[in-house]
């Protein structure tokens, strides 16, 4: 377990340039989630399906005695649903007020991103849907979609 | 800064005010009662006292002009320059509503109401009606051995009032009649009376109960206020380490070397004296939903032109938290059809020779690891027999199935949804819906409601429910690879299922229980799982409501408390589920809603 709030690299002075981001990946893409709003990372933990709960709910895990139910992000986004692989990560996130797994395809790094880097998404784009997506930076030889977390409360309800 | 600062201030003022006001409430309703008792008007007085010194400092103008004149009414009562008579209590009870609006205003950070001119009216008028010498104090109940006694009881009583002074003449001469002399003020004799009063005098016709909430306000130095959303925590934290202890134990028994098991051994009894004391710390008297009942019950009397008293009993008795927040609305459907079906009114009940005045009371206890609450009324009971037609006639159930119920079967028809007895259907009650509500709200609770009634005689209705809401004893059970739990309380019994008494009736699977069908839900189907051996299932008989119903599942484990911990928002309140809990190897056991289960198969079946 990776317990990323803890990160010393993650100064204050890097947040205030431009803030932290956890990048993970999903359907071959790069996203990245602010890494305020990350508690933590898990991974190879049992997740318990619960019947009746909508498609994109997966189901609960138990994090240190807390039920926390946990989304397929991939579904979240429109994309089509993911498969549970030992590469599998959920990344736990404090989203409007509760915590709440997000299963991803693949963790990668952390990083720390200028806010003059980040570039607006044009309003239709592909399947995503746009209340997710905060907007974009090309790094090097890759695009790192970022999400707007607070949004995705609202989505993953409107998932019901 | 300054504007957090006062947020705070403000905070803390409305907390400390809603507890008095509530505090205030049951005390007037005691004084009702007990008008002479000096305890209570000091407590009153001072009650209104604090609230407007808050008020007074967070300047909200309207509440401190409110407080100010209750106050002044007071004051004068416990010095007995004014004595309580019904219309200065209906002003007072007014006032004490409009605070409670001005509190719920401030909190909402809206603009309080002005006091009423009418109000400040009443109350002056009602202040001098009763002012002590004019004729309404003869009519006061007030002079009786009741109050006197606790007159006597009163420490430190160097001085004594004029009151205080006529009470003891009363009982001395008999307590005959309550003639209201000018009391020739002798300073030292009544010191002595008091001490030779004869010591029966204390102690009788103390009604059970009255006074309780009295002495446990005595020390508030001793009491923190601790936010709710930390007990929870706690409360998850503990059983985290349960659950760690019990990882612990199962080590230490593979290994069992003596020194780590003596250490364990002691880790294990401080857990548990933990828990124990979280759970105590999570607990509040019932007095908290019962305090709010005397008025209402009075109110909707009024409105209906009935008249009842009600009685509590047993208010200090502790449970959960989520618990006395969640019977409030059963109890209050409760009372409010105690009232209007119930109690009769005054002329209809003289004739049957009850006193015009109906009687309700409230009861709680604690009994083994359940609560029993008990709301009781000598009204004109129900009778069996209209419950059977009633539910015949609104084809509820057919003259089959009701021909075999016996009356007190019959009664308990009244949980059913969709049947009301009243012909009329008045804005309180007798909408048909309301009983069951009550029952469904009580059966998530994991408790059970059963009820009582006879004819003339009155009705009672006896509502269990568990301790704790955060701890349940549960059936833990294996349906396919995965362990859930089932509330132990629904549970009548458990059987190998054997195919060959099985049955496929309409749409459903039943099984021959003894000589009746039980109908079969399969839990593997409900949670898209398959039996690990089918030809070896099991069978969990459950009531649900009325019904029983057999579920299906893999295997039995048994009985274990599971600590209830609920879903997040995403998943809260889907059908068949009640929450979660974690199991001793760390894993998620989901709680199931059996009467949930039900309402989704029939709903199926339905199809």
């Amino acid at each position: 377990m990776l317990n990323l709030s803890a990160n010393p690299a993650m100064s204050a002075k890097d947040k205030a340039a431009g803030g932290g981001w956890v990048g993970f990946e999903l359907a071959g893409q790069r996203y990245a989630l602010d890494i305020l709003c990350v508690q933590e990372v898990l991974t190879k933990v049992a997740i318990e399906a619960v019947p009746g709960a909508p498609s994109a709910v997966l189901g609960v895990i138990n994090l240190r005695g807390r039920i926390v139910s946990v989304v397929d992000l991939r579904q979240c986004l429109g994309l089509p649903p993911g498969e549970d692989t030992p590469q599998s990560h959920i990344v736990i996130a404090d989203i409007g007020d509760e915590l709440m797994g997000l299963r991803v395809d693949g963790i990668a790094k952390a990083c720390v991103i200028v806010g003059s880097e980040i570039k607006s998404v044009p309003a239709t784009r592909g399947r995503i849907p746009d209340p997710l997506v905060l907007g974009m930076v090309g790094t090097g030889d890759h695009l790192l979609t970022l999400l707007n977390t607070q949004q995705l409360a609202l989505v993953a309800a409107a998932l019901m | 800064m300054a504007i957090d600062t006062e947020d705070e201030i403000r905070a803390d003022f409305l907390a400390e005010a809603g507890d008095l006001v509530e505090r205030l409430g049951e005390q007037l309703m005691q004084l009702e009662q007990n008008p002479e008792d000096r305890e209570l008007l000091n407590a009153v007085f001072r009650g209104f006292h604090t609230i407007k010194g808050g008020a007074g400092f967070l300047a909200l103008t309207p509440m401190v002009t409110l407080c100010h004149v209750a106050e002044d009414i007071f004051n004068a009562l416990r010095s007995g320059a004014l004595a309580i008579v019904p219309s200065l209590m209906d002003a007072v009870l007014e006032a004490l509503e409009l605070l409670q609006t001005m509190l719920r205003a401030t909190g909402a950070r809206k603009p309080l109401p002005e006091v009423p001119e009418a109000l400040l009216q009443r109350l002056h008028l009602a202040a001098r009606a009763s002012d002590v010498g004019a004729p309404a104090v003869l009519a006061a109940p007030a002079l009786t051995p009741t109050a006197s006694a606790h007159v006597a009881a009163v420490p430190n009583t160097n001085t004594i009032s004029d009151d205080e002074f006529e009470a003891l003449l009363d009982q001395y001469q008999g307590a005959a009649p309550a003639a209201v002399a000018a009391p020739s003020a002798t300073e030292a004799e009544p010191e002595t009376v008091v001490d030779a009063a004869p010591s029966t005098a204390r102690a009788p016709t103390k009604q059970p109960g009255e006074h309780a909430a009295v002495p446990s306000q005595n020390t508030p130095e001793q009491v923190t206020r601790v936010d709710t959303a930390v007990l929870d925590d706690l409360m998850n934290l503990v059983g985290e380490l349960v659950l760690t202890r019990n990882r612990l134990l199962t080590l230490c028994t593979r290994g069992s070397q003596e020194p780590h098991a003596r250490m364990i051994g002691e880790l294990d009894h401080i857990t548990r004296g933990l828990q124990v004391m979280v759970m105590r710390a999570r607990m509040q008297p019932i007095r908290r939903v019962f305090a709010r009942f005397p008025r209402l019950a009075r109110d909707i009397a009024r409105g209906l032109g009935k008249q009842v008293e009600v009685e509590l009993a047993g208010e200090e008795t502790g449970l959960d938290k989520n618990l006395v927040e969640a019977l409030a609305d059963p109890l209050l459907h409760m009372v409010r059809n105690s009232v209007d079906h119930g109690i009769e009114a005054p002329e209809v009940r003289r004739a049957a020779g009850k006193p015009a005045t109906g009687h309700l009371r409230l009861a709680a206890q604690q009994t083994g690891d359940h609560i029993l609450i008990t709301v009781s009324d000598d009204g004109a009971g129900i009778d069996p027999e209209r419950l059977r037609r009633k539910a015949i006639e609104k084809g509820l159930l057919d003259a089959t199935d009701t021909s075999r119920m016996s009356a007190s079967e019959c009664l308990q028809l009244v949980f059913l949804p969709g049947l009301s007895t009243r012909e009329q259907v008045s804005d309180l009650s007798g909408r048909g819906v309301g009983m069951d509500v009550v029952k469904s709200s009580i059966t998530a609770l994991g408790g059970t409601v059963q009820i009582e009634s006879r004819i003339g005689a009155g009705t009672q209705i006896l509502i269990r429910v568990p301790l704790t809401l955060a701890i349940m004893p549960a059936l833990m059970v294996e349906v396919g690879p995965r362990t859930v739990a089932m509330p132990l309380t629904a549970v009548l019994d458990v059987l190998v299922l054997d195919p060959t008494r099985q049955r496929r009736l309409d749409r459903w699977d039943v099984l021959l229980y003894g000589d009746a069908m039980l109908r079969l839900i399969d839990l593997h189907r409900w949670m898209e799982t398959a039996a690990i051996d089918p030809a070896r299932r099991h069978v969990v008989v459950a009531s649900v409501g009325a019904e029983r119903y057999g579920f299906v599942l893999s295997a039995v484990h048994g009985r274990q408390e599971v600590v209830v911990k609920p879903f997040g928002a995403l998943l809260r309140g889907l059908p068949g589920l009640s929450g979660a809990t974690i199991t001793g190897d760390g894993r998620v056991a989901l709680i199931l809603d059996l009467a949930g289960i039900v309402d989704v198969v029939l709903g199926r079946a339905g199809d």
